[in-house]
C-alpha cells in the first residue's frame, strides 16, 4: 500500500484535486487495483469529526472526484478539512467495507451499547450514590458508518464520530444529501456502528442537573512522550 | 531599574543611573510598568525582570493564526491568512490585524449554492507582507510545518494568555450543546505538542482541563493521520465563558444558552 497526505489545512483549496491527481498518477502501476481518497475533517459547531472516503479503480477521474468530495466537506456547516490523504492498494479493499444495516437497527445497537456501559459503570463509587436519586445518562463517542453506492466510484463511505446519536445521524443524513446532490453517490446501501469495547473506558466528567446527571466516558490514555513524533 | 517621567520625551528607563530606553507611553501598574513598543509588543518591567510581552490584541491574533491561520512563503509573496465560515470571526481577524500591524487584510470568499438555493460561503482574510510573516515566524506562532504551532507563553501575561486562548478556541474549539442541555467544550489539533502547551495555559489560569487524548483508535477508521483533543470539564464552563469568551457568533449564542441553563440550575 502507498499512502500519502497530499493536502493539509493552510494549503490553497484549489490545489486539492491537482495534488491528488499528481500523487495517484505517479504511483499508479500495473499491480494497483484500487485507490482511496480520504477527506479528514471536523465540523466545529456540533463537534463532529468525520471522514469522507471514495474508492476508485482508475486514476482517470481522481482530480474531479477529489475536488467534489473536498468541497462537499468544506461547505458542511463550520467544517475544517484537516487532511486529504490518498492510498493505493494492490487488491480491491472496498469489498471489505460492508455496512448493510438499517438506521433503526444501528440505533438499537447504539442503545444496547449504552445499556452495557450503564451496567458497567452504575456501580462506580462516584455514580452509585447519585444514581439512587437522579436519572443518569452515559455519553461515549461512537462512530456511525454509512456505505453509499456510486456511479462514479466503486463506493463512497462516511465515518462520523459524536456521542449524541440523534445529532450524529442527522449530520450523516445531511452529508448523504450533499453527496447525492453532487452526484458522487447515488443511494445509501446501509449503515454500521463502531463502538469499541467498554473495557478501557473511564469516567472523565460528571455534569449535574436538577433531575439528571450526565456522565462522560472516554478511553484510557497512553502517557504523552514529547520525544515520540506525534 | 528606575523610571523617570520627563517633560520632553515621555518616560526614561534607567539602569544603574544610565538611560537604557526612552518611551513616549507607559502604563504604570502595581507590580510592573508597561512600555509600548511596536506591532502589539510591549516591554514589561518589574522588580524581578524585564521582558517583551504581547498586547491582548496581538495575543488573540496569534491564537487565531495558530488555529485556522497559515503563514506561507510563495515565490513572489509572503501570506498570512485566516480562513473561516464565520463573518464575525473574519471581521475580528481583520480588526486585530489593523490594530497590531496597521494593515487591512484582503478578503476573499469561496461559495457554493445548493440545489435548494442556499448559499454557503467560506471566507479567507489575507495579509500579503513579508514583514508580518517574519514577525510572526520569529515568535514561533505557526510553522515551519503546516500544523506546527507553539503558544508564545514567555511573552504572555495573564490577559495575553486569555486573549490567545480566545483566539485559538474561536478557531479550533468546539462547543457542543444538545437539546437536553448537555454541553461540552473541546479543543482540537493535529499537533499534539502545541495542544499540550494550550492545555497547560488553561491550567495556569486555574482551569481543570482533562488530559490530551488521541482520537479513539477503536472507533476511528484506519488512516495515516491522527487528531488530538482535550475537554474542559463542565465545572469550568461558566469560568470559561466569563474569562475567555469567543468572537465566534455561533459560540456566543451557545454561551448565552449555557448561562441560562446554569442559571436555572441554581434556582
Amino acid at each position: 500500500m502507498y499512502a500519502a497526505t497530499v493536502w493539509g489545512w493552510g494549503e490553497r483549496f484549489e490545489d486539492v484535486g491537482r495534488n491528488c491527481k499528481k500523487h495517484v498518477d505517479k504511483r499508479w502501476k500495473e499491480n494497483i487495483k484500487e485507490c482511496k481518497i480520504e477527506i479528514m475533517a471536523s465540523e466545529r459547531n456540533d463537534g463532529v469529526c468525520y471522514w469522507l472516503t471514495v474508492y476508485l479503480s482508475s486514476p482517470r477521474d481522481v482530480e474531479k472526484i477529489a475536488e467534489d468530495l473536498f468541497y462537499t466537506a468544506l461547505f458542511k456547516g463550520d467544517t475544517k478539512v484537516d487532511f486529504v490523504n490518498t492510498y493505493l492498494f494492490d487488491s480491491m479493499v472496498s469489498n471489505k467495507v460492508v455496512c448493510r444495516k438499517s438506521i433503526d437497527e444501528v440505533r438499537n445497537e447504539f442503545d444496547m451499547f449504552i445499556k452495557e456501559v450503564a451496567k458497567r459503570f452504575r456501580s462506580d463509587s462516584k455514580i452509585e450514590p447519585i444514581a439512587k436519586v437522579k436519572k443518569v445518562e452515559f455519553n461515549v463517542d461512537v462512530c456511525l458508518i454509512c456505505e453509499l453506492e456510486s456511479t462514479v466510484a466503486n463506493k463512497v463511505v462516511i465515518d462520523a464520530i459524536h456521542w449524541d446519536f440523534e445529532l450524529l445521524s442527522n449530520f450523516v443524513k445531511s452529508l448523504i444529501d450533499d453527496l447525492i446532490e453532487k452526484e458522487l453517490a447515488s443511494r445509501v446501501l446501509g449503515y454500521g456502528l463502531r463502538t469499541g469495547s467498554t473495557d478501557s473506558l473511564e469516567i472523565v466528567d460528571i455534569g449535574q442537573r436538577k433531575e439528571m446527571v450526565f456522565v462522560r466516558l472516554e478511553r484510557r490514555n497512553k502517557p504523552f512522550d514529547k520525544n515520540v513524533d506525534s | 531599574m528606575t523610571i523617570n517621567e520627563t517633560e520632553k520625551c515621555g518616560y526614561e528607563l534607567l539602569k544603574s543611573g544610565e538611560v537604557v530606553g526612552i518611551f513616549p507611553e507607559a502604563r504604570i501598574e502595581e507590580s510592573r510598568v508597561i512600555f509600548k513598543l511596536s506591532h502589539g509588543v510591549n516591554l514589561e518591567v518589574s522588580e524581578k525582570r524585564a521582558r517583551e510581552t504581547f498586547s491582548p490584541e496581538r495575543a488573540e491574533l496569534c491564537g487565531l493564526i495558530a488555529s485556522d491561520g497559515t503563514i506561507c512563503k510563495y515565490v513572489r509573496t509572503h501570506e498570512v491568512s485566516f480562513k473561516n465560515v464565520d463573518c464575525e470571526l473574519i471581521d475580528g481577524f481583520c480588526r486585530l490585524a489593523d490594530e497590531v500591524y496597521d494593515i487591512k487584510p484582503h478578503l476573499y470568499s469561496t461559495s457554493h449554492v445548493t440545489k435548494e438555493g442556499e448559499k454557503r460561503e467560506y471566507y479567507r482574510a489575507v495579509i500579503y507582507s513579508k514583514k508580518v510573516a517574519y514577525d510572526l515566524w520569529m515568535f514561533g506562532v505557526k510553522g515551519p510545518g503546516y500544523y506546527e504551532f507553539h503558544p508564545p507563553i514567555e511573552h504572555l501575561d495573564e490577559e495575553g494568555i486569555k486573549a490567545y486562548l480566545r483566539g485559538f478556541f474561536s478557531g479550533d474549539g468546539n462547543v457542543s450543546l444538545c437539546k437536553d442541555g448537555q454541553h461540552e467544550f473541546r479543543v482540537y489539533s493535529s499537533f499534539r505538542e502545541g495542544l499540550e502547551e494550550i492545555r497547560e495555559m488553561f491550567e495556569m489560569l486555574g482551569f481543570h482541563p482533562h488530559e490530551v487524548r488521541e482520537e479513539d483508535k477503536e472507533i476511528t477508521p484506519e488512516g495515516i493521520r491522527k487528531r488530538f483533543y482535550f475537554t474542559i470539564p463542565e465545572e469550568d464552563h461558566l469560568k470559561f465563558i466569563e474569562e475567555i469568551g469567543t468572537r465566534k457568533a455561533e459560540f456566543k449564542r451557545k454561551f448565552e444558552l449555557i448561562k441560562s441553563i446554569n442559571g436555572r440550575r441554581e434556582d
